[in-house]
């Protein structure tokens, strides 16, 4: 395969849901014959496994996967985040008695910085190596995480992560995501209306919330230089 | 045999993930966050459900699979963990130029007609716009009517080989069918409303008010 030298890198997004939930249901099938994937989609689907404790498969521009206890589902195709809402939104509607406690925005990227030069100035702008210097030798940024809230949103906690990215070189890796939990004391029903109304109403500001951040972070460091 | 090597080798290179952080990995991540994932299912009791019928409904197994020789590779095979695999979905390399969010307003036999809001910038005023029904999607078009609300995308999309193309593509919103049971509870409820209103309207007519 030859290298890819222009365009975009690899970006994602997804919804994670924690809670009591039935994997056996997950079937492509069960999607479609639910109106919420095409029938073309479901029957090309590469399923791994459906299982009363797991359920994995992928669909032309989503990816699935329910345990017990957590849901995700994800695209890597940028222009299926809407599709990728309205599933999890579907999905819940018609499963709309099962318990959730906790659910998650994530959107991710891979982006190529224009040198190596530019790499290492990134690193060194959010983690300065001076404090670093006398206990390790070459110190580099592996990982950062930094937690914070989105201001108007009514998320308990946003993280942002920044990582050398390995899959484009000289790159980053950035990670967004936005945690709510639901309140113990809430029924099952009022938690997925819960869950339902933020993924209806915050899901778009999330993602523009995602643009203002990775932008932020891609200026930042150049004045810095 | 042939089916048995090929379920080992499915269980072999497709398992990976299984724990990772709670919110830091979704199901991929495309790599970045696999190294830190260690499988924490428990082992299912696949024997008692292999027996009685579809176990693991699609691990490359043909009908005809649940022999003897399958049952003793699960057994002898599988692990107390399962170690699950990332369900790696297809990744797209796409610019999106500009995306749109349109709402049908009219249908004609070779047009369809949308109000149009701008999702890449949404300070922009809404467009109107004449699609040919060409444009959409003939798995979409039974669900297609006036109301229904569709993304457009348009952006340049690349090969893995590096060639790159213009896109243009559009999907419909899905939303899940009523069932029965919610249609029977809306019927009920609009039944009892019209009887009220029915009602009070004869009350009404009665006192003269």
């Amino acid at each position: 395969m030859a290298p890819r030298k222009i365009g975009p890198e690899v970006q994602g997004a997804s919804i994670v849901a924690l809670g009591s939930f039935n994997p056996a249901i997950f079937h492509p099938l069960w999607f479609s014959g639910n109106n919420l994937i095409r029938k073309e989609e479901a029957d090309g689907a590469d399923v791994k496994i459906i299982h009363s404790e797991v359920a994995i498969f992928s669909a032309e521009w989503f990816s699935l996967q329910v345990m017990g206890e957590r849901y995700v589902v994800e695209t890597e195709d940028p222009t299926k985040y809407q599709p990728l809402r309205d599933l999890a939104l579907g999905t819940f509607k018609i499963l709309e008695h099962t318990p959730v406690r906790a659910f998650g925005f994530n959107r991710y990227q891979h982006i190529r910085l224009a040198s190596e030069e530019d790499w290492h100035a990134f690193g060194d702008h959010y983690v300065p190596k001076e404090s670093w210097r006398a206990v390790l030798d070459k110190p580099g940024m592996r990982a950062l995480i930094v937690e914070g809230k989105r201001e108007g949103s009514a998320a308990d906690q946003m993280q942002v992560k920044i990582e050398p990215s390995r899959q484009v070189h000289p790159g980053v890796f950035i990670h967004l995501n936005e945690h709510y939990n639901i309140p113990e004391d809430s029924s099952p029903m009022d938690a997925i209306a819960f869950f339902l109304g933020k993924l209806q109403s915050s899901w778009d500001d999330f993602l523009a919330y995602w643009q203002r951040v990775s932008q932020h972070l891609l200026s930042e460091y150049r004045e810095g230089k | 045999m042939s089916s048995t090597r090929t379920f080992q080798q499915t269980q072999e290179t497709k398992a990976t993930a299984g724990k990772m952080p709670i919110w830091g990995a979704s199901v991929s991540e495309v790599g970045q966050l696999f190294e830190s994932a260690e499988a924490v299912l428990t082992k299912p009791n696949l024997k008692s459900e292999w027996d009685g019928g579809p176990l693991v409904s699609l691990l490359d197994y043909p009908p005809e699979a649940p022999t003897e020789h399958v049952r003793k590779d699960i057994r002898e095979n599988y692990s107390q963990l399962i170690r699950l695999t990332s369900p790696r979905g297809p990744q797209r390399l796409f610019e999106i130029l500009q995306q749109w969010e349109g709402v049908v307003s009219e249908i004609t036999e070779d047009s369809v007609w949308a109000d149009l809001v701008d999702l890449t910038d949404r300070t922009r005023a809404e467009e109107v716009v004449e699609l040919p029904l060409a444009e959409i999607c003939p798995a979409d078009r039974p669900i297609l009517r006036p109301g229904s609300v569709f993304y457009w995308a348009i952006g340049r999309e690349w090969t893995r080989s590096g060639q790159m193309r213009r896109i243009s593509e559009i999907r419909i919103r899905r939303t899940p069918q009523w069932s029965q049971h919610a249609v029977d509870l809306l019927n009920a409820k609009a039944t009892d409303l019209l009887e009220r209103f029915n009602g009070d309207v004869e009350n009404t007519a009665a006192t003269g008010q």
